[in-house]
């Protein structure tokens, strides 16, 4: 697929759609269609709700709601209109933006003791304190930024597909990786060693980042 | 050619596996980090951000119950088996939809790309407008 440095995501360019035979045949009743399109794009679907809204409680909602939606929605998809899994994760976007802006509010209301970002007891038991300390930063950034990171990082999905489901310029997606990165660099300065000793020697040796 | 401002961009925004980086671009990128050594320096850079970050990668496993739901929900045609029905409920249709269709007309949605998100956002409280963290 054709990636422009600069413009708007271009939604023609979704020539070929893997996914838009599955919703097609979903809108048609077809729960095997159903269930090889959950497998698809389900946990990509969870990993950016839990990455916005560091709860997998929620995470699982935000999924279920776009499944929900995505399934009512089959019977009067025609391919080529738009690509199926960057659609899907724009309502999944979209829903967590409205959770954390309802998070706002209350937290406006009723300030709460401490703020944190950083995953919960339960998940921090599971991790070391190196990687514990990646995710902390990771969850330190704004949520843009942190959105960004994960579709074009850890979900690979192209910078056009990245920005039409964030529904920004491929500019601005690149301003918010870059910002997000050089915030990351800033917290973990100095402490390379240690973290890449910590993630359990299988990770490149540093010499230290400038 | 690729200057090196706009290579040390890319590994700005999409760190140094090249798989990431955008495919327009790609070649010329990689051109330049062979033949010049700054840029192979703020490759190396990049690379020491990417192997920090790379554990804070999560994969949820989507629980039994979950999938079991979400495959509960997955709607059923209406009209299976019985073909009078199926007729009767097409002659329905049709009037239905000739009549509502030339009556609201003009209420239609542009396109069928707005249609499928007004059906996904309708209910949302905020419409995508969200307070960010000053703008992108």
């Amino acid at each position: 697929m054709s990636k422009p440095a600069g413009g708007l995501p271009d939604p023609s360019a979704a020539v070929s759609d893997p996914d838009a035979p599955l919703l097609e045949a979903v809108g048609r009743g077809d729960r095997d269609a159903a269930r090889q399109l959950m497998a698809r794009r389900l946990p990509r679907l969870l990993a950016i709700a839990q990455r916005l809204l560091s709860d997998p409680v929620e995470a699982e909602d935000i999924a279920q709601e776009t499944f929900i939606r995505v399934w009512k929605a089959a019977s009067r998809w025609r391919s080529g209109e738009a690509k199926v899994e960057t659609w899907m994760s724009r309502i999944a976007i979209n829903l967590c933006y409205d959770r954390l802006r309802r998070r706002r509010e209350m937290l406006t209301d009723t300030p709460p003791e401490r703020a944190d970002d950083a995953p919960g007891p339960e998940a921090a038991l599971s991790l070391g304190d190196a990687t514990r300390q990646v995710h902390t930063a990771v969850a330190s950034l704004p949520d843009r930024q942190r959105l960004a990171l994960e579709l074009c990082h850890f979900q690979e999905m192209t910078n056009i597909d990245a920005a039409e489901a964030m529904e920004i310029s491929v500019e601005a997606l690149e301003s918010l990786l870059a910002r997000g990165r050089r915030k990351l660099r800033a917290i973990l300065t100095g402490q390379e060693d240690e973290l890449l000793a910590g993630f359990g020697g299988d990770m490149p040796a540093s010499e230290g980042m400038r | 050619m690729m200057d090196l401002d706009r290579f040390n961009a890319i590994l700005e925004a999409y760190g140094a596996d090249p798989a990431r980086w955008p495919d327009a671009e790609h070649a010329e990128a990689e051109a330049l980090l062979r033949a010049n050594p700054a840029a192979k320096t703020a490759f190396d850079r990049a690379a020491e951000l990417d192997a920090l970050i790379a554990p804070a990668a999560i994969a949820p496993a989507p629980s039994e119950m979950l999938t079991a739901r979400l495959l509960r929900a997955v709607p059923q045609p209406e009209f299976l088996g019985d073909w009078k029905h199926v007729a009767a409920a097409a002659a329905l249709a049709l009037v239905v939809g000739l009549g509502g269709g030339y009556a609201s007309g003009a209420l239609v949605p542009a396109s069928d790309d707005e249609a499928y998100y007004e059906i996904a956002f309708d209910g949302l409280e905020s419409d995508v407008q969200f307070d960010w963290e000053g703008g992108a």
